[in-house]
C-alpha cells in the first residue's frame, strides 16, 4: 500500500516542485503552480500511482489541498489513515 | 434489400483568424503559457471574427460538399448539431435548409449537444437513413464557443477553436457504420455550460459565459471513456488490435495521453491534431477524420473507432469501416 508521503512526493512531482515543497496543510491557489491544471496534473498523476483507482473516485476532483486528497484516498482505502 | 449508410465525404471549415499563445499572453500576461500549453497541447485556435456567426461558417463548410460530390437536390434530410445558433428559435436547421436551397420536402432539425454531438448525429443519420430507405443525408456540425468565453478565462480560453463542419451520410450495401454506445449523466450537467443563457435568468451572472468546471470534467473523461471504448469492443465482439485507429474527441493533450495510457493504446493508434486546430467541440472528430484521412493514417479497409464526450455531459462511440 502506498503512503501518505507517496501520495505527497507525486503531487510535487506533478507540479514539477522541489522535494519538500507541500505539506498537509498546502491549498490550491497557495502556490502558482497549483491552479485548475495543476490541479488536473495531480488527478493525472495519482491515477498513474494508484494504477487506475482514482478516475471513479469522483469527489477528488472537488479536494483543494493536500489534506483532502490525503482523506479522500483515505475514505477509499488506498492509503492508511 | 437492407440499406446500410456509410460515410461519404466530410468537409470543414476553420475560420481565418488565428489565436496563438503569444496572442493570449498579449492579452493575460501574467498567464504562464509554457505551461499551459504543456497541459493542453495546444498552439494556436480559429476564432470566428465578431460578425461571422455559426450559420456563416456553417455554410461555407455544406457549400464545400456541393462543390464536390452531390447536389443539392439529392439531400434527403439535413442535421445540425450545435450549441452555439444564431438564435434559440427556430432551429438552425431551418434556416440552413432554406439558404443551402435544399429540397422543403426533407428533414431538417438541431440537436443540441456538444463534444458528443457527431457520433450522436452520426447515429440518428444512420437510423434515418436506413428506416426511411434515403440516399442522402447531411450531418452539420458547428461551433463558436469564443462568443461565450471571456479573454481572461483561463480555463476555456486556451483550449476552444470555432469550427464548422459537413459529413454527407449515404446509402450503402454494406454495413460501415455501427454499432454505437452512447450514455449520459446529467449529475454533471452543470460542470460544463452557458450560464444564463436560455430562459433562466440570474441578474448576478454576466450573460451567455461559458462554464467548465475543468477537474470534474476531466474526471467524468477518466471514468466514462475507457468504460465506454471496451463495451463497445465487447458489442462487436473484438478488441483493441482489432481497431486500426482510434479518433477521440481532441478535448487536450492532458486528456488524449490520459486515455492512451488508461486504454493501452501506442501513439500510432490515436490520431491527435489539437496542437495546430485546438478543441472544436461537436467538429472535433470529423475534422480529426478527414485530416487521418488526407494523412494516408485511414486507407480502404481501415477500421475506425470514434469517440466523443463532453458537455451533457454526455457520450458516444461508434466504429466505421472504410470499405
Amino acid at each position: 500500500m502506498k503512503s501518505k508521503d507517496d501520495v505527497i512526493s507525486t503531487i510535487e512531482i506533478a507540479l514539477e516542485l522541489e522535494k519538500g515543497s507541500l505539506n498537509i496543510d498546502t491549498r490550491m491557489g497557495s502556490i502558482e503552480q497549483w491552479d485548475s491544471l495543476g490541479h488536473l496534473s495531480i488527478l493525472s498523476s495519482l491515477d498513474i500511482l494508484f494504477d487506475g483507482l482514482i478516475g471513479p473516485i469522483s469527489n477528488i476532483s472537488e479536494a483543494q489541498s493536500v489534506e483532502d486528497i490525503l482523506n479522500i484516498l483515505i475514505e477509499n482505502k488506498l492509503i492508511d489513515s | 434489400m437492407k440499406i446500410y449508410s456509410k460515410i461519404s465525404d466530410i468537409q470543414y471549415y476553420l475560420p481565418p483568424k488565428l489565436l496563438s499563445n503569444e496572442d493570449l499572453v498579449f492579452d493575460n500576461p501574467d498567464w504562464r503559457m509554457d505551461d499551459i500549453e504543456k497541459k493542453t497541447g495546444i498552439k494556436y485556435r480559429y476564432i470566428c471574427e465578431d460578425a461571422q456567426t455559426s450559420k456563416d461558417i456553417a455554410l461555407l463548410a455544406c457549400e464545400k460538399i456541393f462543390n464536390s460530390n452531390v447536389r443539392r437536390s439529392d439531400i434527403d434530410f439535413l442535421i445540425v448539431v450545435t450549441e452555439s445558433p444564431e438564435y434559440i428559435a427556430p432551429a438552425m436547421s431551418c434556416d440552413l435548409q432554406n439558404i443551402l436551397g435544399l429540397k422543403t420536402s426533407i428533414a431538417s432539425f438541431d440537436v443540441n449537444l456538444g463534444c458528443s454531438g457527431f457520433v450522436y448525429g452520426l447515429m440518428i443519420a444512420d437510423s434515418i437513413l436506413c428506416s426511411n430507405n434515403y440516399s442522402n443525408g447531411l450531418l452539420v456540425c458547428v461551433d463558436t464557443y469564443s462568443k461565450y468565453i471571456s479573454s481572461n478565462d483561463r480555463t476555456c480560453r486556451p483550449l476552444f477553436s470555432d469550427a464548422a463542419s459537413a459529413t454527407l451520410i449515404t446509402a450503402s450495401k454494406k454495413k460501415t457504420v455501427g454499432p454505437f454506445v452512447l450514455g449520459t449523466d446529467g449529475s454533471g450537467y452543470k460542470d460544463l455550460m452557458v450560464k444564463n443563457s436560455g430562459t433562466i435568468k440570474n441578474i448576478d451572472t454576466e450573460r451567455n459565459l461559458y462554464f467548465m468546471n475543468g477537474s470534474a470534467v476531466f474526471m467524468f473523461t477518466m471514468r466514462v471513456v475507457p468504460k465506454a471504448v471496451n463495451d463497445l469492443l465487447i458489442k462487436e465482439k473484438c478488441n483493441t488490435e482489432d481497431i486500426d485507429l482510434f479518433v477521440f474527441h481532441q478535448a487536450s493533450k492532458l486528456v488524449i495521453d490520459n486515455l492512451k495510457r488508461l486504454l493501452k493504446l501506442s501513439n500510432e493508434k490515436v490520431f491527435e491534431n489539437y496542437q495546430l486546430v485546438g478543441n472544436t467541440v461537436s467538429s472535433s472528430i470529423p475534422i480529426a477524420l478527414s485530416q487521418a484521412k488526407s494523412a494516408k493514417k485511414i486507407k480502404k479497409g481501415s477500421v475506425v473507432m470514434l469517440v466523443g464526450f463532453g458537455v451533457g455531459l454526455s457520450w458516444g462511440a461508434t466504429i466505421i469501416r472504410y470499405n
